[in-house]
């Protein structure tokens, strides 16, 4: 099987993540040279409260299997009320996937501070297998 | 402002899925203030609706477009480009904003994606209150600011009925004030409880939905 094939039966997971919930020498642009069996496109926010429902549906919608938004603890969030609005519209983004019967386990948020590369592709391979059983 | 909630996806999907391209077009008045149908609404819609499209097997596929007023002809005018090149429009508009775009692009099947149901004012974010309910014949000046006709269940217009309960709730339930007691409520804090005494002449409501389809003109601000 030819790579480009092997590619489309890989999980497409995108990651939007807040730039401080990575750790400082977390070389991001690394990632997609690291993984065999699935595609993880890193996204940076400058707060995970930029997300927008809207964002996450058309992620979805253009062919991606599933969203993993990192944000940092609530308590530790630099913008304050930042990690709260992501989850607040996470639940929302949700509830929608729910009205039209499509798995709900494709948004996903996780709460994550200092986190390195490695970290963030367990965190991302974890969701592909989630939405793969 | 007007008020309009999202009508039940699936219903939107099953008027939709006959179509290869809609038009989804918001308005960024009324319906942007109650999160129904502003920007934010549609760019938040037209991919759910594509979503469920898919899971349903079909195809589509949705354009986006929002205008500052449904309204107003100017605004209108502003989505033909786009409207000439689709086979249908879905409308996330008050009911006036859909017909308007109906009348203006009568060539085209528009479907509206909201229900709009009231006059509401928002009391604070996420929690709308229906205010209002266009009587055409306003006593909100004898009524000490509260309107008996959107707020009260019976509509009473010489209230309050014996239903009230204790603590000021409607006998309806017990999450809704009785605004007849808020009426009297704020009478007596004015010392003008007095005025309340009086019968109120029978409602005219002649100026309301209920006389009809309105035209009204003004021939002041007439070309």
């Amino acid at each position: 099987m030819g790579k480009d094939s092997e590619k489309k039966n890989m999980s497409r997971i995108v990651v939007l993540y807040c730039q401080n919930s990575i750790s400082k020498n977390a070389d991001i642009e690394t990632i997609t040279g690291h993984l065999e069996d699935i595609i993880v496109e890193p996204v940076m926010m400058v707060c995970s409260s930029k997300i927008q429902v809207s964002d996450l549906l058309k992620i979805l919608d253009n062919g991606a299997d599933a969203v993993e938004v990192i944000a940092c603890p609530e308590k530790a969030c630099g913008f304050l009320t930042g990690s709260r609005k992501a989850d607040k519209r996470m639940e929302y983004a949700k509830s929608l996937l729910c009205k039209i019967d499509v798995n709900t386990e494709r948004l996903s948020l996780t709460y994550g501070i200092e986190l390195s590369v490695d970290e963030i592709i367990e965190i991302a391979r974890k969701r592909a297998e989630i939405i793969s059983s | 402002m007007i008020f309009a909630e999202w009508k039940p996806i699936d219903e939107l999907v099953d008027k939709l899925s006959r179509y290869r391209k809609v038009l989804l077009a918001g308005c960024a008045t009324c319906v942007a203030e109650c999160a129904a149908g502003g920007e934010k609404e549609v760019e938040t819609l037209a991919p759910l609706l594509s979503l469920a499209m898919k899971k349903k097997g079909f195809e589509i596929e949705i354009v986006t477009a929002t205008i500052e007023k449904q309204c107003e002809w100017e605004f209108v005018e502003e989505l033909a480009e786009k409207a000439e090149d689709v086979d249908a429009i879905m409308s996330l508009a008050c009911g006036i904003g859909v017909q308007a775009l109906a009348e203006r692009f009568s060539e085209k099947p528009v479907y509206p994606g909201v229900n709009t149901s009231g006059l509401t004012i928002r009391e604070e974010a996420g929690v709308w209150l229906s205010r209002c309910a266009a009587c055409g014949d306003c006593i909100l000046g004898e009524t000490f600011g509260f309107c008996p006709v959107a707020r009260c269940a019976k509509s009473l217009t010489n209230g309050p009925c014996g239903g009230t309960r204790r603590e000021g709730k409607c006998e309806i339930s017990e999450d809704i004030d009785c605004v007849w007691y808020q009426i009297v409520k704020r009478a007596e804090e004015r010392g003008q409880l007095e005025s309340l005494s009086g019968v109120r002449k029978t409602k005219n409501w002649s100026n309301s939905r209920h006389g009809g389809p309105k035209r009204v003109i003004r021939e002041d601000l007439r070309k």
